[in-house]
């Protein structure tokens, strides 16, 4: 997604994507007043945990649940225009707009849209009773199974969920363009995964990373940038330490697989585990298993001999909380035992 | 990243035949350039040629040079002791590039090709005459800091941003392909192509022709050589410049000189004049400095990418220093 950075009144920048650490409702709309209902719209928010931003042709409004309604300021040409092309919110022939409304994750990715047939009216009530219905069926889903965690990915995709709800409930909106839906032919392979073999059936497309975490439950392997570019999905394949994210699982159906979950022996962990705990070598840890597979495939390579080395040889791990002293620390420890 | 096909196969006649039959069709070899840009939906094929399987995996090294097959991976190419001996140049520049896991993936055939990193290539709401032709080229009047200033043209300043390549154009590799139409050894400098009117064709090479090796010359006077990569972190990260030197020195004179640069051109950059420059004269840094402003003579700047003049030009005359320090 491009990104359309945005100034609040007092300067600060603001992301589309994420404002200061929420995730994030765009709204499109011809007329929507948010200042008219602010209260019942921040009630909404505030159990939705998430901001919203109303675009219309003139204004960027802001309202964050604990704050007031914000007007921000592009940065940058472009206008509007842009920001309405961009999400694909077009005009209808009366040159009125649509309301569309999206949910964007961290990633700077749509995981939500829908775009409504209606247009040209003040879409405020609409909004707002949308907003309503979706926080209801949140606090439904919430009271009847409590959320172990409350990581906003998950705030997202359960977002995501309630409004799927709400506006198949809610006639006179558009179908949303279907995202690329798993409905392609499978193929039937064999993966070797921490010494079991697991026969399953993929689309080819699908990359090993996924493949793992979601037909074979081992989320261990986790998914960071999904680009290569940050070695979170790092498994060992023959031995040799590769992004997941990057190829397919039917490329991988001859060698053994090593991911987080084979790497413990029963109860016993890997003395790479044992040294990063020891070493409280992570913070948030969504990293961790990505150092662990990497920094054990690179005692195996053998061409480390001191911490400089370490450092340039595992800088295709990336720690989103810098805990990279303690990673480094970890590592050079196991290098000492031999 | 759309629905594909997907065949596997273990010769290269099968994997020609499979492309030749298929328009649509391109060959999978690491996918580590490929797979990227598919899930962002900047390339969409319908079919995939894994060519992984195919045993065009050796090394060989001699008196007369080196024969690399085009499905060794990057990892094991550098580290390779023999290359690493002869070939210290594109040992290192190998290690300079991505990540341990990715070197780990790519492979040399899959290195030639890999494509850009123009933020915009990447991105498929933006104008682009590489990604889409006659489109139009946002990066010229948008954001250009990782672009090209040498062989752009008014359609595309996107680098070729590969690290291996600028080792390769200084050695004088030739690529070696089969394909519909036989063999062919293309010499490395007519391997890439500038971006002029047709940004979206980048090698000279033909649907369904499939890179079988690439070899080098014996590496004659070209063992005191370095790869100087001048990035935003120190690793992990895409060359703003890059240079790729190597120096024959006898007395205190030049006798051979290559000079290839990386992250500032449209294809990996050979400096031949330069080069010339070097050549005959006192290897000391007043030499070493006329040839800095040789190798970026001609350049085409942008607002946001024209520090790589001033930035190459000392890379060069600190790979060139430190070259003439070790010798
Ligand atoms: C996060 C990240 C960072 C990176 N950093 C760097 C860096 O710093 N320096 C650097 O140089 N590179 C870097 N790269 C790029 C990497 O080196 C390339 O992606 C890799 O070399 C491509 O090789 P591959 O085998 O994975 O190719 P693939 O992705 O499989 O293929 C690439 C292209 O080559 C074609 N192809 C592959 N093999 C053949 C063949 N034998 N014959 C004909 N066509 C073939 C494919 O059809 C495709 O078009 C980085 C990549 C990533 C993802
Ligand atoms: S520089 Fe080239 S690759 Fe980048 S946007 Fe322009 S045409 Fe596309
Ligand atoms: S998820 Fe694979 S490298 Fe980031
Ligand atoms: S511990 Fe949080 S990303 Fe590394």
């Amino acid at each position: 997604m491009r990104s359309f950075p945005l100034r609040d009144a007092r300067g600060r920048l603001v992301s589309l994507h994420d404002v200061r650490g929420r995730p994030t409702l765009i709204a499109f709309a011809s007329r929507l007043d948010l200042e008219a209902r602010r209260d019942q719209f921040r009630g909404e928010l505030r159990s939705l945990g998430a901001a919203l931003i109303v675009i219309t042709r003139e204004t960027i409004a802001l309202l964050a649940p604990d704050d007031d309604v914000e007007t921000l300021e592009l940065v940058g040409d472009g206008g509007t225009d842009a920001l309405f092309a961009h999400f694909g919110v077009k005009p209808g022939a009366d040159g009125a707009h649509p309301l569309g409304l999206f949910v964007v994750d961290g990633d700077e990715a749509v995981v939500w849209q829908q775009i409504a047939t209606s247009a040209g009216t003040d879409d405020t009530e609409e909004l707002l009773a949308a907003l309503r219905r979706a926080a209801t069926l949140r606090q439904e889903a919430s009271s009847a199974a409590q959320p172990l965690f409350n990581r906003r990915e998950m705030i997202v995709t359960s977002l995501a969920g309630v409004l799927s709800v709400v506006f198949l409930e809610r006639l006179g909106w558009a179908r949303s363009p279907a995202p690329p839906a798993p409905t392609g032919a499978t193929t039937s392979i064999t993966l070797q995964v921490n010494g079991v073999t697991h026969k399953l059936d993929v689309e080819p497309r699908v990359t090993l990373l996924d493949a793992l975490r979601e037909q074979l439950g081992l989320t261990g392997t986790k998914k960071g940038c999904d680009h290569g570019q940050c070695g979170a999905c790092t498994v060992l394949v023959g031995g040799r330490r590769i992004d997941s994210c990057l190829t397919l699982a039917i490329m991988h159906q001859t060698q053994p697989i090593t991911t987080i979950e084979g790497l413990a022996n029963g109860n016993g962990l890997h003395r790479m585990q044992a040294a990063f705990v020891a070493h409280d070598a992570f913070q948030c840890g969504y990293c961790t298993p990505g150092q662990i597979m990497s920094a054990v495939a690179m005692l195996e390579e053998g061409r480390v001999r001191s911490e400089s080395d370490v450092r340039e040889q595992m800088s295709g791990n990336l720690c989103r909380c810098a805990a990279y002293p303690n990673i480094v620390a970890a590592i050079t420890s196991v290098m000492g035992k031999g | 990243m759309r629905e594909i096909r997907y065949l596997s196969v273990a010769a290269e006649g099968p994997a020609i035949r499979a492309l030749q039959a298929d328009t649509d069709a391109t060959y999978l070899a690491g996918g580590t350039s490929l797979l990227d840009l598919m899930k962002l939906e900047v390339l969409n094929f319908a079919q995939l040629v894994d060519v992984n399987a195919i045993p065009l995996t050796k090394i060989e090294v001699s008196n007369d040079g080196a024969r690399i097959g085009s499905m060794v991976r990057n990892s094991d190419l550098a580290l390779h002791p023999e290359i690493a001996a002869r070939y210290p140049l594109l040992s290192e520049a190998l290690l300079s590039g991505a990540s341990p896991q990715i070197r780990n993936m790519a492979t040399v055939g899959g290195n030639l090709l890999q494509r850009t990193r123009c933020y915009y290539y990447r991105d498929p709401s933006t104008a682009c005459n590489k990604r889409n032709p006659g489109s139009g080229c946002a990066a010229i009047d948008g954001y250009n800091r990782n672009h090209a200033i040498l062989g752009t043209s008014d359609h595309c300043i996107a680098t070729h941003a590969s690290d291996m390549c600028v080792a390769l154009a200084a050695l004088d590799a030739v690529v070696h392909t089969q394909g519909p139409g036989g063999e062919r050894h293309i010499p490395f400098a007519e391997f890439h192509r500038l971006p002029g009117d047709h940004p979206e064709i980048e090698s000279v090479l033909q649907h369904g022709e499939l890179i079988t090796a690439v070899s080098l010359p014996p590496p004659t006077g070209l063992r005191q050589s370095r790869y100087l990569k001048i990035r935003d972190r120190a690793s992990y990260a895409f060359a703003l410049s890059a240079v790729a030197a190597a120096l024959r020195i006898e007395g205190n004179l030049i006798r051979g000189a290559r000079i290839a640069l990386g992250g500032v051109g449209t294809k990996p950059w050979r400096a031949v004049e330069a080069e010339q420059a070097l050549v005959g004269k006192p290897a000391n840094r007043a030499t070493f400095t006329l040839a800095a402003a040789e190798t970026v003579r001609g350049a085409r700047t942008r607002p946001h990418n024209a520090f790589k003049v001033e930035l190459t030009r000392r890379a060069v005359v600190r790979a060139l220093s430190t070259i003439r320090g070790a010798s």
